[in-house]
Order: structure tokens, then C-alpha cells, then sequence
């Protein structure tokens, strides 16, 4: 399964930042690295494809996040299991 | 099993280190073990690549292990996306791997697809061209690397002496094209990503850059995270997941989006607070010629004035439902002098059947006010393919134009040409080819009828879900039995579907490349993984067929003094026979090709550096000039004296290639029309089309990626809450949706991440099974020749759950 690094950017009107970092924390398969300014740093290690998605759906939708930007993704074989294919 | 916990631990430690630098306001700095051009201590090589999907250019390093992509780092030395990614840039390590790769040359049979050598699939088509070399095009793409376009054009203009070459941008950007030409003389923004870094206000044109391009949308976010002030105002006709960043948005009434503009224009001149001195100094007013055409005739400073001066906000309420405060909050913005502002757009403003004359509008508010050449001053067109510029722009991929802004209507230009193909006079043909959509309407009207283009040889692109009103101008091919259509792709579409024949395509890093992005940025990468079976580069594909047109006695595949159109010789100074898949990477083609692309460059200042430049940098953006210590420097800000090294001393600002010959940008009048298609009782509502987050263009390469197709699985139609109560649908429930043309059953979304705007419909195009563009309109810009995919009348038919 992936693993991989992103960025948090809060808004700039997350006037609950503490709030906001607490409710990440409780997210399952995410690493929050609280580093004090409004860009924090995460990881996510999640055991499916499906979960990792919906994790990244479920963390932008979080009240005070502004944007999730990703900075790098290790692959691994599975997730070149590709559906949605045909052929000629 | 100790091995791999502490593998994955690295790796995790990897990811966080990597994402705390790139969150760090010092993220610029080299991190990671990651490095380009070195193996790491998990054995994964690192090189460098711009990402494959839309125009913003971002650049990705690709690990590589086993001769497979096992990691994607966005690259914190790119100046572009500052080491960020977005949802499509990470998965796109993923893309070259779906299970149904084009891995073989296959014919039509009846109703399938059999396989056949290479050599079988150059002779059908050598044969073809050498039968009707007249009626011969082909369809490119602003996907092409700049080789790509760059060989296929020369195939065409200089070796079959054919115009009938145009790419799938003329859908996209071709009205950017025309009005930045109309305005400036020359084509592509003057200013660059810096401006979204230094301006105060940010306006967006019909522009949903927190979706389409996303890492430059967060680049302005943050921004604002970091407590600078930065106003964003959104002219759209629906909400997004733009808009929702906004402080303003201004619900326009689709089309009228030119009143608007005449409306800041308006106000301007009423309050006196236009730049006079700007103004007087560097700008010419112009209005539409009778017949019009792209350069228009000169009008007066007073006969613009009068035009415009009908536009009062109130007037411009009344057309376009923006309120008159908020005109005026528009016009005051513009009228101040403290602030900068920069506009940006891209299909809302582009796919438009007045979209030369919304561009020019846009160009002309922003000199009008003098927020034009500064950083964060600006008006700035995206584009939504990874070398829509590069290849399409500036290769000149287009029915009417040759490499570095020349065009074939023009004798010295030919001339100028042929000299640097090295071709006999007269060998290019003065007469521009088709433009996409005429091409296609030739290709799918019977011989007998006119329809005159017998042949289309498609390379990277999908028309067979991109062209509008697909039941003119795609399906009636499948009826046309002598006509032919050859595919060149990676994976099987719609377009594939109704070939003769398919040809296996490498992609992205399975080949060497070289992009040029929105703002003038040249980027180069090196083959990384080979491709799958027999699937070979593009411009391979091109100068295969030349050879075999050569090797058939066909006299444009050769120079003036008899050799081979594409000739290559390697450092002793004997000819590579590069048409040969064995030998095509014992030299660098790109490299050769760049090289003699490169000599066009310097004719309208888009220089570029060496091939070899580009190697050591994450791209430069143009015009690139040698420096007296031999070193080349890029040029963030065209036509502006402290940064432009074509701008004389002293003249501040300087339109180098005006049309007028002047050195003055021109402002333009042109007055809002109605449009060529409007609800009426029959069909009630607006269409517009678009994209999503998700995927990219028609999902070809997205929906075969399993975490982006989960999360968008299918098309659906956004539909407003009101509407929806008023026609008794529900969410999710399927409707039927009726265009002049055509009509499409899929499901409707309430209140999604976008809202449609009330009496509007809103469906994207990634969907190969839902086809949005079997109801869109083909009619199109009259000086650009693009289609308006954003907006027709429709109609909604509840079919239930």
C-alpha cells in the first residue's frame, strides 16, 4: 500500500487551529507533525487504496482546511491493479 | 519480515521529512534521499520529469526500481510547485500500468481490431498518403512534446507540402491565441506564476483553478495562511470549490462576461482613474473592421470612450445579473493604483464563440488601468495541457502557422522556412489547411459531397469524446467506408473503437520529452522505463512513415540535395537511420530536433537556450539570452524594461511586435452579443461542460487509475436545488438531458461540490460512457475557430431513481 507525504494548509480563518489538529489526530492511518504555522506536514500509511482516498476526501473536508497539497508517494505492486480497462 | 517494518518505517520517516520541508516558508531547500540522478539506499533511481497531466508544468521526480515506478516526489527545486503535488500528480506513477496498454500495431477486420507487424501498419499508411497526398491530415495535441509537433509539422508542411495539420488545443486555447496576437502582436502572457506570489487582487475569469490547477490555486491559498492580504474574486456561472476560497463571486449570466468587462472599462474612463500616462505612452485603441478581422482599425481614445460608455453598471446589471455594486467595486479596483491585479482564465473565457473578443477585453482593462507589466500586474491565460504552448503555440501545430510564430500564408515566412528545412522553393504550400473543426466536418462528409480529408492520423488525443456535437462531426465516420482514421495511443478509447488502424504509443517517461507549460517554461526529461511491447515514441511513428514514403520515391520526403527529410548524423558524420526502432536511441532525437526548432525561435524573441540547458534546470522560460559570461537567462516579464532584454533602454514598456509597428499594445471595443444558441420554452436551461478534480480530460489515463476512478466513478449532471425540487428530481436520481443535437441519461448531483447556477446544467467530459459532447454546440469563434463547449440550450426530463 502507498505511503505518502502531504501538506495541510489551514484557512486562514481557522480561528480553532488546536481544534483543527485534534480533529486529524483521531483520523485513522494519518500522521500529524504539528510544527506550529498553518502548513502542517502529514503522512499517511493507509493498508488499501480505497482507504487512502477517502482519507484524503475526509481530511479536506475538515472544517479549517484550506487546501491538501501531496509531496511524494512511495507505490507499491498492488496499487498498479488497475480497473476501468478494456480493450480495442 | 524485520526487513520490511523498517523499510516501510524509512519510508515513512522519508515522506515526513519530505512533506515537513515542503511545508516549511524555507521549503526550497534539497531534501530527502531522493536526488536526481542518483540511486537511494532502497535502490530506487531518481530523475527528473514535468508531470504528464495539465498546463500549470509542475515537475515530479520518478523513482525508479527494477525498471519500474515505484515512487513520485514532487521536486522542491522546481520553481513551479515548490516540491507540492496535486491528486493527479501523485498518482501519476500509476499511468503507464493499466492492463490493457496498446502493446501492438492493430488492423480493422470486419468488427475487430487483429494485430500486424510495424512494418505492415508504415506501408498502409505510406501507401494512403502516396495515393492522396492532398487529402491526408493530421489530428496532434497539445500532449505532443515539442519534438512531437515539431517533427509532424515539418512531416506535413515541408515533406508533403500539406497544411492539414491542426491540434486538439484549437478546443482549448486557440482564442488565448488570438487575443493575446490581436493585442500584442505576439502570442503567450508576459507575465508568470510570480504574479500570483505579489498581487493583492486575484480576479478568476470563469476559472476553477482550486480544481484544474490546483497547486497553483494553494500557492496563492497559502498566501493567505501566512497573513498576507490577498483578495480573490470569482466571475463564474457556478460555484465551486474555487469559490468557496473566494471573498466575492459574481454570478454572471453566461456569455456576458464582455459586458462586464466593457462595464470596468466604463468606469474607469467615467471616474478618471485610468493610467493616462500608461495609456498615452503605450496603448492604441481599436474597434472591428467591416469585414472583421483580427487586427481590426484604429478608433480614437473618444470613440472608445463613447462605446464603452453605455456600459453603465446598471446597464451591465441588466445583461448580466452581476449587481451594479458590484460592477463598480470592480472598476474601483482597477481604478487604484496601491494594488495589483492579476486576472486569470482559461476555457471560461477561451471556449467561447467570442472568446478572441473576451480576451481582448480582459488584455484591455488591464492596460487601460496600467495594472499591466509589474509583478502581481498581470493578465494571464492557463492552459490545460502539459505543452499547449510549447508544442501547439510555439511549434506552430496549426492549419495556418509554421515553427516560431511564422505562417504559411506569408511568402518570406515559407521562404524563410524552407530555407531552414533545406528544401526547394516553393515546397510549402501558401494555403492555410484545415482547423479541427473543418477538418473533421471534410472527414465525416461523404467524398462525394466535399468532403475532401480522406485520411486522419490522430496522435495523442481523443476526439472521439473531445469534438463538440459528435453526431456531425466523429459518428458519421463509422458510415463512410472509404474513409480511414489511424490512432496512435496507449490505451483503447473511443476514438480507438472506430479506427482502421491503431499504433502503440510509449508515454511520458517511456521516452525522452520536452514540454513547454503556461508561462513560457521549456522543460526537458529523459526516457526513464521503456515502453510495453511494441508501443514506440510518436515522432518515431512520423519519421518511420517518411522513411517509407522516402524509400517509395515520394519527392517531398527529400531535402533540395536528395536526403532523407529527418536526416540525423551522428558525431563522425555518418546518417543514423533513425526510422529504424532499433537505432532511434543511438542518438538523441529530441535533441536534434530541438536544435534545428530552436533556430525559430529568435524570429519573434521566444528564444530558447541549447537542448542541452534545459538538461541541467527544471525549465526556463522564455525568451532565453546568453549572458556575456556564456551563461542563459530566462525572462519572467515580457515586455517590460527591468526584466525583458528585448525592451530598449528607457522606453519603460515596449510592444515589441505590434501590430501598429508602434511599440503599443492595443485596447479594443468590442461589444457584448448574444450568442448563437439561448434557452428558449423548448429547451429551457444552459449547458456548460467541463472537468473535475479527479480526472483528467477524457479519463483515458485517470479511469484506469483505481483510487482516482473510485472517488469519481461516473459523469453526472449538477442540477440547482430549486430546479430540482421544480422538476421533482432527487439526488442521484437519473434525468434525461436534451440538447438540438443529441441527449444523455445520467444521474444528477444536488448540491455537490459545485453548485449550478439556477436554470443552468452543468456535465463533465472524463466519462467515455457519457458522452457530453454529443450535446454541445460546434459553432465556433470566428477569428480563433474554437467551439463553445461552455454554454447551449437544454432541456431535463426526470427518469427516476
Amino acid at each position: 500500500m502507498p505511503i505518502c507525504g502531504i501538506v495541510i494548509t489551514l484557512t486562514d480563518d481557522a480561528n480553532d487551529r488546536s481544534s483543527v489538529l485534534d480533529q486529524m489526530r483521531t483520523l485513522p492511518y494519518l500522521t500529524v507533525n504539528d510544527t506550529g504555522g498553518t502548513r502542517i506536514p502529514a503522512v499517511i500509511d493507509a493498508p488499501s487504496c480505497q482507504e487512502d482516498r477517502d482519507l484524503f476526501d475526509r481530511i479536506a473536508a475538515l472544517s479549517g482546511v484550506a487546501t491538501l497539497d501531496l509531496v511524494c508517494v512511495h507505490y507499491e505492486v498492488e496499487d498498479s491493479v488497475v480497473e476501468g480497462s478494456r480493450q480495442p | 519480515m524485520m526487513r520490511d517494518i523498517s523499510r516501510r518505517d524509512f519510508i515513512k520517516a522519508s515522506a515526513m521529512a519530505a512533506a515537513a520541508a515542503a511545508a516549511s516558508p524555507f521549503g526550497l531547500t534539497e531534501r530527502s534521499s531522493a536526488q536526481i540522478g542518483s540511486v537511494d539506499k532502497d535502490g530506487i533511481r531518481w530523475d527528473k520529469a514535468p508531470c504528464r497531466f495539465c498546463g500549470t508544468g509542475c515537475h515530479v521526480k520518478v523513482g525508479v526500481r527494477g525498471g519500474r515506478i515505484v515512487a513520485i516526489a514532487g521536486d522542491e527545486r522546481a520553481a513551479v510547485n515548490r516540491g507540492l503535488l496535486c491528486v493527479k500528480g501523485y498518482h501519476v506513477g500509476l499511468i503507464p500500468y493499466g492492463p490493457d496498454r496498446i502493446t501492438r500495431p492493430l488492423l480493422r477486420q470486419g468488427d475487430t481490431h487483429v494485430p500486424i507487424s510495424w512494418d505492415k501498419a508504415l506501408s498502409i499508411i505510406a501507401q494512403r498518403i502516396q495515393a492522396k497526398p492532398a487529402n491526408f491530415a493530421i489530428y496532434g495535441s497539445g500532449q505532443w512534446t515539442i519534438p512531437e509537433g515539431y517533427a509532424a509539422q515539418k512531416f506535413m508542411k515541408g515533406g508533403l507540402g500539406n497544411n492539414h495539420i491542426d491540434p486538439n488545443a484549437r478546443l482549448c486555447m486557440a482564442s488565448a491565441v488570438t487575443g493575446f496576437l490581436a493585442t500584442y502582436g505576439v502570442d503567450e502572457p508576459a507575465g508568470c506564476y510570480q504574479d500570483l506570489d505579489h498581487c493583492d487582487v486575484l480576479i478568476m475569469w470563469g476559472n476553477n483553478p482550486a480544481e484544474m490547477h490546483p497547486v497553483l490555486f494553494s500557492r496563492v491559498i497559502d498566501r493567505r495562511t501566512r497573513g498576507e492580504k490577498v483578495r480573490l474574486i470569482d466571475i463564474g456561472t457556478r460555484r465551486t470549490r474555487t469559490t468557496a476560497q473566494c471573498q466575492h463571486f459574481l454570478n454572471f449570466k453566461p456569455h456576458t462576461d464582455l459586458a462586464i468587462a466593457n462595464g470596468i472599462a466604463n468606469l474607469l474612463i467615467a471616474n478618471d482613474t485610468y493610467d493616462r500616462d500608461f495609456v498615452s505612452r503605450h496603448c492604441n485603441f481599436r474597434a472591428d473592421s467591416d469585414p472583421p478581422d483580427l487586427f481590426g482599425k484604429a478608433i480614437s481614445f473618444d470613440a472608445y470612450k463613447a462605446y464603452v460608455k453605455t456600459y453603465t453598471p446598471e446597464y451591465v446589471e441588466r445583461i448580466s445579473g452581476v449587481s451594479a455594486r458590484d460592477i463598480r467595486m470592480l472598476g474601483e479596483l482597477f481604478g487604484r493604483r496601491d494594488l495589483k491585479i492579476t486576472s486569470l482564465w482559461c476555457m471560461g473565457m477561451n471556449q467561447h464563440t467570442r472568446g478572441t473578443a473576451i480576451n481582448t477585453l480582459v488584455h484591455g482593462i488591464h492596460l487601460l488601468s496600467g495594472h499591466f507589466g509589474k509583478p502581481g500586474d498581470a493578465p494571464t491565460s492557463l492552459t490545460g495541457q502539459p505543452s499547449a504552448c510549447g508544442t501547439v503555440r510555439e511549434v506552430g501545430t496549426l492549419a495556418h502557422a509554421l515553427p516560431g510564430g511564422r505562417l504559411v500564408a506569408k511568402e518570406a515566412h515559407r521562404k524563410q522556412t524552407e530555407q531552414l528545412w533545406k528544401l526547394p522553393p516553393g515546397r510549402i504550400n501558401p494555403k492555410p489547411g484545415y482547423h479541427t473543426v473543418m477538418m473533421w466536418e471534410r472527414f465525416c462528409t461523404p467524398t462525394d459531397k466535399g468532403g475532401d480529408i480522406d485520411t486522419i492520423w490522430v496522435q495523442v488525443t481523443n476526439p472521439g469524446q473531445t469534438l463538440p456535437n459528435l453526431a456531425k462531426l466523429f459518428r458519421p465516420k463509422n458510415n463512410l467506408k472509404d474513409k480511414f482514421l489511424i490512432v496512435s495511443d496507449v490505451y483503447p478509447t473511443v476514438t480507438t473503437e472506430m479506427a482502421d488502424l491503431i499504433l502503440p504509443s510509449a508515454m511520458w517517461v517511456e521516452k525522452n520529452g520536452i514540454f513547454g507549460n503556461s508561462e513560457r517554461r521549456t522543460q526537458q526529461w529523459f526516457r526513464q522505463i521503456m515502453p510495453p511491447g511494441e508501443a514506440r515514441d510518436d515522432a518515431w511513428q512520423v519519421v518511420a512513415v517518411a522513411r517509407r514514403l522516402y524509400d517509395l520515391g515520394f519527392a517531398g520526403m527529400k531535402r533540395a540535395d536528395g536526403s532523407f527529410l529527418f536526416e540525423i548524423k551522428d558525431e563522425q558524420g555518418r546518417e543514423v537511420p533513425i526510422w529504424n526502432w532499433n537505432s532511434y536511441y543511438r542518438v538523441n532525437v529530441d535533441r536534434h530536433l530541438f536544435e534545428e526548432y530552436r533556430l525559430f525561435t529568435r524570429m519573434k524573441h521566444k528564444n530558447l537556450a541549447p537542448y542541452d540547458e534545459y538538461v541541467k534546470t527544471r525549465g526556463m522560460r522564455w525568451p532565453v539570452v546568453q549572458q556575456p559570461d556564456g551563461s542563459w537567462r530566462e525572462t519572467r516579464f515580457r515586455f517590460s524594461e527591468f526584466d525583458d532584454p528585448f525592451v530598449e533602454k528607457g522606453a519603460r514598456f515596449q510592444f515589441y511586435h505590434s501590430t501598429t509597428k508602434d511599440n503599443r499594445a492595443q485596447i479594443w471595443f468590442r461589444p457584448y452579443e448574444p450568442p448563437p444558441e439561448s434557452p428558449d420554452t423548448m429547451f429551457p436551461f444552459w449547458l456548460c461542460t467541463g472537468r473535475v478534480l479527479e480526472h483528467w480530460h477524457t479519463g483515458s489515463m485517470t479511469m484506469r487509475v483505481p483510487q482516482l476512478k473510485r472517488a469519481m466513478p461516473e459523469a453526472y449532471v449538477e442540477v440547482h436545488p430549486q430546479d430540482a425540487a421544480d422538476l421533482g428530481i432527487g439526488n442521484g436520481e437519473r434525468v434525461r438531458i436534451e440538447t438540438r443535437r443529441g441527449k444523455l441519461d445520467l444521474r444528477a448531483w444536488i448540491d455537490g461540490r459545485a453548485n449550478a447556477s439556477r436554470g443552468s446544467l452543468f456535465i463533465p467530459f472524463f466519462d467515455e460512457r457519457l458522452l457530453a459532447n454529443l450535446l454541445t454546440l460546434d459553432a465556433f469563434d470566428p477569428f480563433s475557430k474554437q467551439p463553445d463547449f461552455k454554454k447551449c440550450a437544454a432541456r431535463v426530463k426526470r427518469l427516476g431513481a
